[in-house]
């Protein structure tokens, strides 16, 4: 059972050959049965039924071969090889035939019975395996032809399949209306003449005729497509070269030997017509190939040194991506050097371009020590010469020369040496060398080859620079991230709650660190201290000082009840750390709960907007500072003067920074101090959270489409209406 | 925005130094660098006349406190003068007029160098 199971399922998986291999089987017995008998037209009864069988048979094998891998495969070396394997068996196939159907029975007498079925078993091998195996042939060549393949390619291979069919089918029909064949003479000078044959000829023989033209550009459009030939490398250009010779020698005896023994014609008018044709393109296209790769040998050299030259520079291209430490790179490129220039040593050497002093680098071959004693010890004129002109150069014979004098036995002997700058855009960075035992080892395409290469190798060191660069920029941006979240955290997360005072506040830096500064906090019940300032500069130092700042305001308002006092000691402290050109503008007050009063001192900032509910006024109060860090010592303390205003219930107080009074428009004006008071003053009924937000609005609406150019700060307290009770 | 001249004139012993324009962050550095060769010449009076200056931010507030300590240490002064009322009162508010004289007018301060 699972025999037969299995069998079913082998007629399954290949119904086109067996159907095939079934009608080829039918086609034979038929002749076979003719012969014994000798009897014509027995089983089939029309000849042209048994060429149509043939015909169908081998479209079934054909459309196997479609769908096969030697069909579809590109990859030329496997492909010339399969040529080769299938050439020869076909030359097998008829030598063996020959020998067991043919020779053995030659002395028989003609007609005999055993000499007809040997003749014939010989027709069926040659005729039915031979064509399979022409077939198998003309397939595995689509590979090569469609190398590079171009719209046309498909076009013109098609045309050849085509022509190959209809010629068969004029063969066919000829043969069925038994008209004979009349030759036209061509070469006859007399236009007249050739029409009237061709006239003579019939409408079929016409067709013929024109057919053969196609045919002929068809082939010739294929057999010329040998583009791969030039993709080879030198080893496989000489493999190639021999295989198609062979290929070559087998299939044009094939060609021209079958005519002795046997003939295709006898077998089968179909065939016949398959096999001329299909032999001209199996033996021309060899013969094409065979000369075209002889043509491109001298030039194969060059050609796997351009190969293997991109396929190095790809590999330090991967280098680049891998690698970002400058030193492996050194390690990489010299290993890879001698793979692409014939040298026994290579090594790096950095040059510094503002000592003017040489390095040694990575090396392979010879030591780093070797190479430094050479640079000490001598005169570098070489070196100097490379790194002046910005040139490779060969020395053929380092001995006979007096310039290179250190090099001739650096590392062992060195017989010619070649030596090519690396150049970056800032410069030359150092020098690549290689160096070989013989004399005159290198030519003037490795000092383009190494030339090249350094200019890889430039790149790969410009790249691993870059890298480094980002990677620190990145970690940069990280830091500056960083110190942006801890400067938030110095000003206050949540204001402070006061019975007698109402609180809003708002500031936005115009960079990632600003430099402006505010603070509330409480000293005792509903007592508060009140800081805003601005750090002369923005960025990282100004977010230091504005750390130092906090940390001295908030200490010292526990020692000090005086805002000038804490100013004074402020400067001391901050003048210690500060440079020569930063300075602070600090405003410093503190709210009295007990007397009402709120004392402050300004040293060199804003001033500070009052509207005093009872008046019914706006004003700005300016007393006498000075900035901290302008002046050590007790200058300051003397300048600077203190205010105590008496608070009244909605009295409101507005605290701000220069990023609001300067904020510019686009045309390039001030908002300014008028403004300021202005949108205050319609807004003194609103809650100081509201003020705030109304001020923000405002210097918004004014700098419309104008970068904000410095930090905004803004505080505004107002007194509550019924505080106390 | 315009962009910021320097224009430095020796007036008897004076390097009278004429800005104008935009004193800011961006070209502090040009000021600091004039500032640099005067002294370095051993020239310690110098005037600097504000008539062109539009706008002066605190980078270039910074560049007169960086040179007035080693100026005077050298028996020499920063006088400002002609200064427009917008930067007079940035200079006002910080306390400078505490700490260098500013005149109205250049013949003013010159006059001033000689006491």
């Amino acid at each position: 059972m699972p025999n037969i199971t299995n069998k079913i399922n082998f007629l399954k998986k290949y119904p086109y050959t067996i159907s095939g291999a079934l009608i080829f089987l039918f086609v034979t017995i038929n002749d076979l049965v003719e012969t014994l008998t000798k009897s014509v037209f027995l089983i089939i009864p029309f000849p042209i039924l048994r060429e149509l069988l043939i015909v169908l048979g081998f479209s079934l094998l054909a459309y196997k071969i479609t769908k096969s891998e030697l069909f579809n495969d590109s990859n030329v070396t496997k492909q010339i090889k399969s040529i080769l394997i299938l050439s020869l068996v076909l030359a097998l196939t008829y030598v063996a035939s020959y020998f067991l159907f043919v020779s053995p029975l030659k002395d028989y007498p003609k007609d005999s019975m055993i000499k007809n079925t040997g003749i014939l078993l010989n027709e069926s091998i040659v005729g039915l395996l031979g064509t399979y195996f022409y077939l198998l042939i003309f397939a595995a060549f689509r590979g090569l032809i469609f190398f590079k393949q171009k719209s046309s390619t498909i076009r013109n291979y098609l045309g050849f399949i085509f022509c190959l069919l209809a010629s068969i089918v004029i063969k066919l029909v000829m043969f069925q209306f038994n008209s004979e064949e009349i030759e036209i003479n061509i070469p006859s000078s007399d236009f007249v003449v050739v029409w009237e044959q061709i006239k003579n000829a019939g409408y079929i023989q016409f067709t013929d005729l024109i057919l053969g033209v196609f045919m002929i550009y068809f082939l010739f459009a294929n057999v010329f497509r040998v583009w791969w030939v030039t993709h080879l490398t030198m080893k496989q250009k000489l493999n190639a070269l021999w295989q198609f010779a062979l290929i070559f020698a087998l299939l044009t005896l094939f060609a021209s030997f079958k005519s002795e023994s046997f003939l295709i014609k006898d077998f089968s008018i179909a065939l016949e017509s398959l096999w001329q044709n299909l032999n001209n393109f199996l033996v021309l296209y060899p013969l094409i190939a065979f000369f075209y790769i002889l043509l491109q040998l001298p030039t194969a050299r060059v050609f796997d040194r351009k190969l293997k030259e991109i396929s190095t520079l790809h590999e330090i291209g991967r280098s680049i991506l891998l690698v970002i430490n400058p030193h492996e790179i050194g390690v990489k490129v010299v290993k890879l050097l001698p793979e692409i220039i014939e040298c026994k040593r290579a090594w790096l050497e950095f040059y510094d371009s503002k000592t003017s002093k040489f390095s040694s680098g990575a090396v392979e071959n010879i030591t780093r020590e070797e190479i430094e004693i050479s640079i000490a010890n001598s005169e570098n004129i070489l070196r100097n010469w490379i790194v002046k002109n910005n040139k490779a150069t060969l020395i053929n014979e380092v001995a006979k020369d007096e310039r290179v004098k250190e090099f001739k036995n650096l590392g062992g002997k060195a017989g010619s040496l070649l030596a090519a700058p690396i150049e970056t855009k800032n410069g030359i960075i150092g020098i690549i060398y290689a160096t070989a035992e013989g004399e005159f080892a290198f030519d003037s395409e490795d000092v383009t080859m190494l030339n090249s290469y350094a200019n890889q190798v430039s790149l790969a060191f410009e790249n691993a620079k870059l890298v480094k660069e980002s990677l620190e920029k990145e970690r940069l941006e990280q830091e500056f991230q960083i110190a942006n979240t801890v400067q938030q955290r110095l000003l206050p997360q949540k204001l402070p709650k006061n019975n007698f005072l109402e609180i809003g506040s708002f500031s936005q830096p115009a960079t990632e660190l600003g430099g402006d500064y505010y603070d509330l906090f409480t000293l005792g019940k509903d007592k508060l201290a009140v800081v805003i300032a601005d750090v002369s500069g923005k960025g990282a130092s100004a977010a230091f000082y504005m750390a130092e700042l906090k940390g001295s305001v908030n200490s010292l308002s526990r020692t000090y009840d005086s805002p000038l006092k804490i100013l004074t000691v402020c400067n001391d402290v901050l003048s210690e750390s500060l440079t020569k050109n930063m300075f602070i503008t600090v405003t410093y007050g503190i709210f009295k709960p007990e007397t009402m009063e709120f004392c402050f001192a300004r040293a060199g900032h804003c001033p500070l907007a009052y509207f005093s509910a009872e008046e019914q006024k706006m004003e700005l109060l300016i007393p006498k500072g000075l900035g901290l860090g302008l002046a050590k010592g007790i200058l300051l303390e003397k300048i600077t003067e203190e205010k105590t205003l008496k608070l009244k219930p909605n009295d409101v107080l507005v605290f701000y920074t220069d990023g609001i009074s300067e904020a510019k428009n686009l045309k390039n004006e001030d908002y300014g101090d008028e403004r300021l008071l202005k949108v205050i003053e319609k807004n003194v009924k609103e809650s100081a959270e509201v003020i705030a937000y109304k001020i923000r609005s405002d210097v918004g609406v004014f700098i419309k489409g104008s970068p904000q150019y410095d930090d905004i700060t803004l505080m505004v307290i107002k007194v509550k209406e019924n505080y106390g009770s | 925005m315009s962009g910021f001249k320097i224009d430095t004139k020796k007036e008897e012993s004076v390097s009278v130094v004429r800005i104008s324009g935009f004193l800011d962050a961006h070209t502090a550095h040009e000021l600091e660098a004039e500032f640099q060769g005067i002294t370095s010449k051993g020239d310690y009076k110098i005037l600097v006349n504000f008539a062109g200056l539009d706008y002066i931010s605190s980078a270039g507030l910074g560049v007169f406190m960086g040179f007035i300590e080693l100026v005077r240490e050298n028996g020499g002064d920063i006088k400002m003068c002609e200064m427009n009322v917008k930067i007079y009162k940035i200079f006002d508010l910080l306390g400078f007029p505490n700490l260098y004289e500013i005149f109205d007018t250049q013949a003013e301060a010159i006059e001033k160098f000689k006491d």
